[in-house]
């Protein structure tokens, strides 16, 4: 898969023409890291979106009294950190690699300094974000009913 | 134009919009009255778009899946409806009725839709302010779903 298909996968990019994905891949940059490499770390401000081309990651994080918690495994054709291109948020967990991985990476500048000269791309990617918050808050107030 | 532009700032979504685009969403607004009784919104049907209140009263019920019907909130001047709706025109979760004659602004999702696709400097502005949204209704979800989790491990 080049990396055109590879961000044509990422829900937020569902709207977009196909010009717009392929500026796109030419502005993501291959990454590898190493067992043991952190791809994120929780707390510290997100770079931008990862997609696992090949490898494995676990996905960690300390609560507040301390304690590590594994809260899941990502592999080939994960994605993460897809809103931090819209708002370099700091992360909610650690990701390290457990294998050899590889990723494409769009960090959030390079998403924001294409936004400034395509701002019609924004339109595309509105819709995706309200779905998401609708999602989200049906889950919650399901969530809160239920108790 | 000055009130229905003034009544817009309030509007969260449109809280980092440039006063030029304020008021050209001003423009394209109108105003309707609603009896009591009237649907401003009908449950299940597709959002027209965004209601702020400017004055009356309006009750908001839901219908569940058995068929009962209940009152969930009372909304009044200021209040903002179907701020969402203006993006995607997602079905309504709720009705909304006049329970006196009320006087709302609307914005409807057609207007909206034409006015960012002219300016879609303005979707740009509106995106951070629902990603915001989005990543506080995230953290409130985690949160309540970590605190279930350990109210079931202490039981």
């Amino acid at each position: 898969m080049n990396k055109e298909e590879m961000l044509s996968k990422v829900g937020l990019f569902a709207g977009l023409n196909r010009k717009y994905v392929k500026a796109l891949a030419a502005v993501c940059a291959e990454r590898e890291f190493k067992k043991g490499d952190y791809l994120m770390k929780q707390d510290e401000s997100g770079i931008g979106l990862f997609i696992i081309i090949e490898g494995s990651v676990r996905v960690v994080k300390t609560d507040s009294s301390g304690n590590e918690v594994e809260v899941g495994h990502n592999g080939s054709g994960d994605i993460m950190g897809e809103m931090t291109v819209l708002d370099g948020a700091s992360r909610s967990a650690s990701v390290i690699a457990e294998s050899p991985t590889t990723c494409l990476i769009l960090a959030s500048w390079e998403f924001n300094s294409f936004l400034k000269v395509h701002p019609e791309v924004a339109l595309d990617v509105l819709p995706f974000v309200v779905k998401k918050f609708r999602e989200t808050n049906e889950a919650l107030v399901g969530l809160k009913n239920a108790t | 134009m000055v009130k229905k532009e003034a009544a817009l700032e309030k509007v969260p979504l449109f809280s980092r919009l440039n006063k030029r685009f304020v008021k050209g969403l001003a423009e394209i607004c109108s105003e309707r009255v609603f009896k009591p009784g009237d649907a401003l919104m009908k449950q299940g049907e597709e959002g027209i778009g965004l209601f702020i209140i400017v004055s009356g009263t309006v009750k908001v019920v839901k219908t569940g899946p058995d068929g009962a019907t209940v009152e969930i909130a009372q909304n009044g001047p200021g209040d903002v409806m179907g701020e969402l709706a203006v993006i995607d025109g997602y079905a309504r979760t709720a009705s909304v009725i006049a329970v006196e004659k009320t006087t709302c602004l609307c914005l409807a999702s057609w207007e909206f839709n034409a006015f960012i696709k002219a300016h879609p400097e303005v979707a740009m502005e509106i995106l951070p302010v629902v990603v915001k949204r989005f990543r506080e209704t995230n953290a409130s979800l985690m949160a309540l779903r970590e605190t279930k989790k350990d109210g079931g491990k202490k039981s």
